[in-house]
């Protein structure tokens, strides 16, 4: 060992360097926290999953799929699956979870009352709105900062549009859907898209890579389209009535 | 405390690959401080930021980690990659400011000694900011983290020779820049 081995080995002790003891504290609740878009990339599932993420459904109640990503990706196709059905209602009751972008509880990370210029500047893709005059005046806007490149909702007095950056990341939002409702393609200005008819469960990937059921609220119908990087989904709504809306967005 | 515990990586690596979140933060607890020195040396007041992002990805990795590999090198693989991202990403383009902690006085000890002790600290620090990044990043493995060269090569992904003679070329880049001002 050379001198100046030992002063570097002593330096270190010394380092005044950040990060304390809630370091662990911060990485235990990161890799719990939800993450709608990993950020690992997958390249070879890139070009499918910008309609995928939206939309997994699952025929039947569904629980206890684990590893998650993969059973997400083999029920479209790709990897081995890993799920187990069960002959299982949906759970219903009030939401207590924080899936971004949903109805349920507020959390930290969301900021309500915005105006759209201010959400503007927090998002990484242009904010449309619906132009349709039927949609009405528009009631709140929100940002929830916990996705990468940004998750917009808007408040409509009758529906919820949410928008969210896709960036080509591993989609995480999924849906499951009880036996006896079903999912339709469908398709708003030619971009690709689903109708999940009736109430369904809605799951998400937390950080760690597992579907995360246990918290999750019911979902109205919902239009579910991806143009642009962008996927968009409109909540309470009839088909109809959500195509029309759905087509004026912009 | 996490560092009292006897498991070992290899075990504790295996529960959290079972979802074990306890296990998993053992590890976060037991590599936290060498981590944030490593990723100070690479990416100065970044570290904490660098450090959090590597442990997280780590976790998300933690599928795809051979389990006959050592956890080690591969974490600080991740934690010396997220410190280069930091610091390219960092709008700061300028020499990194690194510090030195000053010392709680010890007992008996001549104020005059620490103070030249610390002053020889920062100015060794200075030096090492000074390095170019690759130096750098080797030196703060091997001695801000601690790592062994076999180890340190393979968290910089090369071979041990040329971890080994980085840094050796390091070490004179030092040294010439020190002069005979290292007494310690």
């Amino acid at each position: 060992m050379t001198v100046i081995e030992d002063a570097l080995f002593d330096l270190a002790e010394h380092l005044d360097h950040p990060g304390g003891e809630e370091l662990e504290a911060t990485v235990l609740r990161r890799i719990n926290e939800p993450a709608p878009f990993d950020a690992s990339p997958r390249s070879r599932v890139r070009t499918w999953l910008a309609v995928a993420a939206v939309v997994v459904v699952i025929a039947g109640a569904l629980v206890a799929i684990a590893p998650a990503r993969r059973a997400i990706a083999d029920w479209l196709g790709i990897g081995a699956v890993e799920v187990r059905r069960v002959d299982r209602p949906l759970p219903n009751g009030p939401s207590t979870h924080t899936v971004p972008g949903s109805l349920g509880p507020t959390s930290p990370a969301v900021d309500e009352g915005l105006q759209i210029a201010t959400a503007q500047r927090r998002v990484r893709f242009t904010i449309a709105v619906p132009r349709d005059p039927t949609a009405g005046t528009r009631s709140g806007v929100e940002v929830d900062s916990r996705t990468p490149g940004g998750l917009v909702v808007l408040r409509y007095p009758r529906f919820t549009l949410v928008e969210i950056a896709s960036q080509g990341d591993v989609p995480v939002v999924g849906k499951l859907v009880a036996p006896g409702e079903h999912v339709d393609p469908a398709t708003v200005g030619g971009a690709p898209g689903f109708w999940v008819a009736g109430a369904h469960q809605v799951t998400y990937l937390d950080r760690s890579g597992r579907v995360r059921t246990d918290t999750v609220r019911r979902s109205g119908p919902v239009l579910v389209w991806v143009a642009g990087g962008v996927t968009y989904r409109i909540e309470g709504l009839d088909r109809v009535t959500a195509a029309r809306i759905a087509a004026s967005v912009h | 405390m996490h560092t009292m515990d006897r498991r070992s990586d290899a075990e504790l690596v295996s529960g959290a690959r079972q979802g074990d979140l306890d296990a998993f933060a053992v590890l976060v607890g037991r590599y936290r401080v060498s981590a944030l020195r490593v990723a100070y040396g690479i990416a100065g007041s970044e570290a904490e930021d660098a450090v959090q992002d590597a442990f997280v990805k780590a976790f998300r990795k933690l599928e795809g980690f051979r389990t006959d590999a050592a956890f080690r090198p591969w974490l600080f693989t991740i934690v010396a990659n997220e410190s280069r991202n930091r610091r390219r990403s960092s709008s700061r383009r300028t020499k990194l400011d690194l510090q030195v902690r000053d010392q709680p006085q010890s007992a008996g000890a001549a104020v005059d000694d620490l103070v030249a002790q610390r002053d020889q600290r920062r100015r060794l620090l200075d030096v090492v900011a000074s390095l170019p990044d690759r130096y750098r990043e080797v030196v703060a493995l091997r001695y801000f983290a601690g790592l062994s060269e076999s180890e340190t090569a393979a968290a910089l992904s090369c071979p041990s020779g040329t971890a080994k003679s980085r840094l050796s070329r390091a070490l004179n880049m030092l040294r010439a820049q020190l002069g005979e001002e290292v007494t310690l």
